[in-house]
């Protein structure tokens, strides 16, 4: 055992330290001098948010209230729910007394009786008075001893522990409260500081000043507890579970003498000293201000300090007023201590301020608020409902869980770790006192939460190693989670607590627990559409659900393991089986319960049978959450109704040869382009190559064909019959007069103009000759541009423009389509010459003397001369202007479209005249002036094609000679 | 079902369909309100097509201006064109070096697009080059004929075998030997007369389905389709 009083882990005023004396300005530590203060007034209650008002209100302890509570008693009466109404109805039968009065006590706590508490030495008013504003366990924790016992080492404790098995992390406690000074070390500052063996003995010491929170206690009168039941609308839906069912009267006696309500260390406060600290002067008590600074300062800090686990806080500085606090130090300050002053309210923040109101109770989740009902803790004793409504709802869950130690469900172990838990927390912040709840139930523990738990070290609950995990401001909240996260493994059936025995089947099957609170009445009854579960609460797209699970998860993961785990692994495999159950089951219902098609279903899915005791066991909402967060994606995956790969399809042979050649052509790389080798010419016409020396010579040739004119004279000399169509078109030609029109088509380009020009200048000349009058027309700009290189011969022919000897239409666009609107409208065209004036008004096109015109269809014409080098205008005239017009049409082309165009050429009507040779054949019949210039050209022409056919033939001969003799050298 | 989700293709195609059809029974009789209908729409398609050639002319300006701009690869030839472009132009309708009635000379803007200084232009520059791009044909021929006999295919001796006869055949007064200008003659007006007529029904049967085919809009040359 050590000396409280040097145990520096424990805060000074547990240490015997004076408590601080009272600020002078409250504004500056408002939170640690407000309980200083007397109960706010009425007028000061209406400042104070409604979520201080009931930390701060006193009726806060639901057991016996012998403070009055500020507010009116009907306000009160709403804000109790029900079970506390109950229990209040009972302390107020057992005001007085102390059989009565012991009833309320819950089994738990009943068998906390033969543990003696610490004495309190003195002062049961201030006792009395100071009690009320605990909880029920630090209240009922001194009626089991009797006031002048003396402390009472832990030893009982021990014993009564030991009766039943702890979980580890309750043995753990229990071995650091022993005399091993080195496992107490590992526990963090706030457990140390609940040495119980240390606890107990500083219960013996004089504590010189209590804080000043308690002083407001001790100096408040102890009034008789009022009966205040909430009326039922004000009740929480997690607590209407708790009030439909009957409620297990404490069969404990109250003890009449209020001071027996208080905890040994509160008891071991003298009057006297509580007198001093209150009464007295702050300079005269010369004591050191009180802290909530770690212990581990060696000198007292101001009580404006935090203690050590808020020290932690980045906002609470040595130098800093409290008042300076954040502001959800603030609120967390107002539930540790319990007369926090109002004038923090509005400092709340936001978040913190939703979580204290009333309706987050109702507004949180199933899985929050259904372990809530069944039990209770001893946070909910500490604290008043609303402060509890005030709590987050993790926290509330949290603290909520351990409910069940009101009732007797409570295990043996877990009343007397309470009983032991509570003696020795009870110098240690209300808070604290989440520490020791009852674990809560695996099964009503969310599925996240569950997952959670390996990772938790449930070995060692209060050294929560997760809290390095979490940020600085929760540092110091851990250890008030830490056996909430840390849960014991699930120990067998037979190990369950007695009970869990009973309570875990109701509890499972019991639907109105678990119900949310929109399923229920007023009274906390589900409601008749909630009494049917699953399918008629469900959506139409879930009633096919099953809500039966898969594999019922035994209330034995709920409940808390009285054997401490031995090792790691063994406590983590019925962790894994349940989760392997889980991932397996959980997929499939989740899609069983989906309207999935017929094709979409596994074969494996069968239909299941919906056992009403089985369907009512779950909530379907907590179902639904438990997929939301923990299906692994893995195993719904897995359950998810694979479809059947089609069967690969049967290759023939040839394509999988194909396809072998496909793959070795991708994969191997493009060929390079293989550069023929080729052999060194050795030759000089090897290295120039015969093509370009057969070009030369016909260079060659040429020039001195032209050069010599002799040599092609020489060939002029052989006759040749003039071809027949050039007969034809001559006598088609030579009738017509100056009276006659004829239309001239140009429709050629200048590449051919070594052919046409001489056929041109064979019939034009002719028509020029005979007077004949004429219309030009183009639908190649080109042939336009050639088509202007005839009026300098018409000028030179003293043909008169303007539409009185010829007309020059020019270019007229959209080839077929010009063609097509000539021979629509000819009077039209004739409208707008290539200067842009009107030929209808010539002679040409009309009769001056008559006024009529002479042009008016194509008929009209004489004959039609079109000069093309296409097969396509052949065909674009035969198409467009043949039908329109009965007269003749003599096509003059390049040799080489004249077969091509035969076929229009053989019709009735058409004449042609070809190439070069048909121009000479014109001219030679027509007999005119250029005959001998005629035949140098025809002998020119002649010389030509025979060189070229010469070298032609030359050059075949030659590249078989070279390339038999390469041949031969190379099989030589 | 697709025409109507396209409102673009359905009203070209019916535009299309509908000029065609009525110029296409146009051509069936003498109806006068089709007569008017189709010379309407020739004259539509004239204007258009001339405006086709202008948007030409602008389009290949553009790209070897760019390519000018761009210094792409042998950007020196569309400087040439571009160059030679402006030539033609400004001297086809700037330039209009022509003498007064009185005798003076003055510039006048030419009277159409092919007056004097254009038509010099043509007749100096592009005839010439034209008709020698022509004549640079027989050389090609005599080279690629040598080239195909070195390849001692059967294809390219019977081409080349081909075009020597007739050469020599046009070349020599074959006319008056005797069986061979009557075989001549006989080869034109039947085998290659039967052939070139093959060849030209055949573009007309080619001709009128594709004719039906834009009638009908399954194809849409208009929307380069």
């Amino acid at each position: 055992m050590t000396d409280r009083s040097d145990d520096k882990q424990l805060p000074p005023w547990l240490r015997g330290v004076p408590l601080p004396p009272r600020p002078v300005e409250p504004a500056a530590a408002l939170w640690a001098s407000a309980p200083a203060l007397p109960p706010a007034p009425a007028a000061e209650e209406e400042r104070i948010p409604d979520w201080l008002s009931e930390i701060a209100t006193p009726p806060s302890t639901p057991i016996n209230a012998p403070v009055a509570p500020l507010s009116s008693p009907s306000a009160d009466q709403q804000e109790l729910p029900s079970w506390l109404t109950d229990l209040s109805g009972s302390v107020d039968a057992a005001s007085g007394p102390a059989a009565d009065a012991d009833e309320d006590i819950p089994d738990w706590l009943r068998s906390s009786e033969p543990t003696p508490a610490p004495p309190a030495p003195s002062a049961p008013a201030g006792r009395s008075s100071v009690s009320s504003g605990f909880t029920g366990w630090l209240s009922t924790n001194p009626d089991s001893s009797t006031p002048p016992t003396p402390p009472t080492p832990p030893t009982p404790i021990k014993e009564t522990r030991s009766a039943e098995p702890l979980p580890a992390w309750l043995s753990s406690s229990e071995a650091s409260s022993g005399s091993d000074e080195s496992s107490a070390s590992d526990l963090p500052d706030w457990l140390q500081s609940l040495d119980p063996a240390a606890d107990l003995h500083s219960s013996n010491e004089t504590i010189s000043a209590p804080p000043s929170w308690m002083n407001d206690r001790a100096q408040a009168p102890a009034q008789p507890p009022q009966p205040t039941p909430p009326p039922e609308a004000s009740t929480p839906s997690w607590l209407d579970s708790s009030t439909d069912e009957p409620s297990v009267p404490p069969p404990a006696a109250q003890p009449e003498d209020d001071a027996g309500e208080l905890p040994g260390w509160l008891q071991s406060i003298s009057d006297d000293d509580i007198r001093r600290v209150t009464e007295g002067d702050d300079d005269d008590l010369g004591v050191a201000p009180f802290t909530f600074g770690s212990a581990d300062e060696s000198k007292p800090a101001t009580s404006s300090q935090p203690p050590s686990w808020l020290a932690a806080l980045p906002d609470v500085d040595e130098g800093r007023p409290s008042g300076e606090a954040s502001e959800w130090l603030g609120a967390n300050a107002s539930q540790l201590i319990p007369a926090q002053p109002a004038p923090l309210a509005p400092d709340v923040p936001d978040w913190l301020r939703d979580a204290t109101s009333d309706d987050s109770d109702e507004e949180a989740p199933a899985w929050l608020r259904g372990p809530e009902s069944p039990t209770s803790s001893a946070s909910e004793l500490t604290m008043s409902p609303g402060a509890a409504a005030d709590v987050p709802a993790w926290l509330r869950g949290t603290a909520e869980e351990a409910q069940p130690a009101q009732d007797d469900d409570v295990p043996a172990w877990l009343r007397e770790s309470g009983q032991t838990i509570g003696s020795q927390t009870a110098p240690v912040a209300p808070s604290d006192s989440f520490d020791f709840g009852a674990p809560p139930a695996a099964a009503e523990q969310p599925d996240w939460l569950s997952a959670a738990e390996p990772a938790a070290p449930d070995l060692t609950p209060p050294a929560a190693p997760s809290a390095d995990d979490l940020p600085d401001w929760l540092k110091s909240d851990a250890p008030i989670h830490a056996p909430d996260l840390a849960l014991p493994p699930a120990p067998a059936a037979d190990d369950l607590p007695a009970w869990l025995r009973d309570t875990a089947a109701p509890v499972a099957d019991s639907s109105a627990s678990t119900l949310p609170p929109w399923l229920r009445d007023e009274t906390g009854q589900p409601m008749p559409s909630a009494m049917a579960p699953g399918d008629i609460n469900l959506p139409a797209w879930l009633r096919g659900a099953d809500t039966t699970p898969a594999t019922p998860v035994p209330p034995v993961a709920a409940s808390p393991d009285p054997a401490p785990p031995t090792a790691t692994p063994s406590s983590l495999d019925w962790f894994e089986d349940t989760g392997k159950q889980a991932s397996t089951t959980t997929s499939s219902e989740l899609l069983g319960g989906a309207d999935l098609p017929a094709w979409l279903r596994s074969e494996t899915e069968r239909p299941r049978e919906n056992n009403p005791a089985d369907a009512r066991s779950l909530d379907w909402l907590a179902r639904l959450g438990a997929y939301d967060d923990d299906t692994p994606i893995a195993a719904t995956a897995d359950a998810t109704p694979r479809l059947m790969l089609p069967a690969a399809p049967t290759r023939t042979p040839a394509q999988l040869e194909a396809l072998t050649l496909l793959r070795r052509m991708a994969s191997s790389a493009a060929p390079q382009a293989e550069v023929a080798e080729q052999a060194a010419p050795t030759t000089p016409l090897g290295r120039i190559g015969i093509e370009q020396v057969f070009s030369l010579l016909l260079l060659v040739l040429l020039i001195v064909g032209l050069a010599v004119p002799g040599l092609a004279t020489s060939l002029a000399g052989v006759p040749s019959a003039p071809p027949p169509e050039a007969g034809a078109l001559l006598e088609q030609i030579k009738p017509l007069g100056e009276n006659d029109i004829v239309l001239i088509g140009y429709e050629w380009d200048a590449q051919r103009i070594s052919e046409l020009r001489p056929l041109e200048r064979a019939v034009i000349e002719q028509l020029i000759d005979q007077r004949v009058k004429l219309v030009l027309v183009s639908t190649d700009p080109q042939s336009t541009m050639l088509q202007f290189d005839l009026r300098d011969r018409l000028n030179a022919a003293n043909y008169q423009g303007g539409g009185l000897d010829y007309v020059l239409l020019g270019y007229r666009p959209g080839g077929e389509i010009g063609l097509r609107q000539l021979a629509q409208n000819l009077r039209g065209a004739l409208q707008r010459d290539f200067q842009g004036r009107d030929a209808t008004i010539g002679a040409l096109a009309t009769n001056l003397s008559t006024s009529e015109p002479r042009l008016s269809t194509l008929d009209d014409f004489a004959m039609a001369v079109v000069f093309a080098d296409e097969p396509t205008d052949v065909q674009s005239w035969m198409e467009q202007i043949r039908p329109a017009m009965k007269k003749p049409i003599a096509f003059l082309v390049p040799a080489g479209v004249q077969p091509i165009s035969q076929p229009y050429f053989r019709q009735p009507g058409i004449f042609s005249l070809a190439g070069m040779q048909g121009a000479l054949a014109y001219e030679q019949l027509r007999g005119g002036d250029n005959t001998s210039q005629t035949a140098l050209q025809a002998s020119q022409l002649r010389l030509a094609t025979l060189l070229f056919a010469g070298l032609l033939l030359l050059g075949l001969v030659a590249v078989l000679v070279s390339t038999a003799v390469n041949r031969r050298r190379s099989h030589s | 079902m697709s025409f109507l989700r396209d409102p673009k293709r359905f009203i070209a195609t019916i535009l299309a369909g509908v000029a065609g059809l009525i110029v296409l029974l146009d051509t069936g009789g003498p109806m006068p309100l089709l007569d008017l209908m189709a010379s309407t729409i020739v004259s539509w398609t004239a204007i258009i097509a001339a405006c086709a050639l202008l948007v030409g002319l602008l389009s290949v300006a553009g790209h070897h201006t760019s390519r000018i701009a761009r210094r792409n690869t042998d950007w020196g030839y569309s400087l040439i064109l571009i160059i030679a472009m402006l030539v033609v132009i400004i001297s086809g309708t700037v330039i209009g070096l022509t003498t007064s009635p009185n005798g003076d000379l003055g510039y006048v803007f030419p009277q159409s697009l092919v007056e004097q200084p254009v038509r010099d232009l043509f007749r100096a520059f592009y005839q010439p080059l034209a008709s020698s791009f022509l004549g640079l044909l027989t050389f090609f021929s005599l080279s690629a004929a040598l080239r195909a006999v070195r390849r001692r295919t059967a294809d390219a001796l019977v081409i080349i075998v081909v075009a020597l006869v007739v050469l020599i055949i046009g070349a020599l007064p074959t006319a008056s030997i005797p069986f061979i200008g009557v075989g001549v003659q006989w080869m034109s007006d039947y085998l290659m007369l039967a052939g070139a007529r093959a060849l030209l029904i055949g573009a007309a049967i080619g001709a009128v389905i594709a004719g039906v085919r834009v009638l009908l809009g399954f194809d849409q040359p208009f929307l380069d389709r």
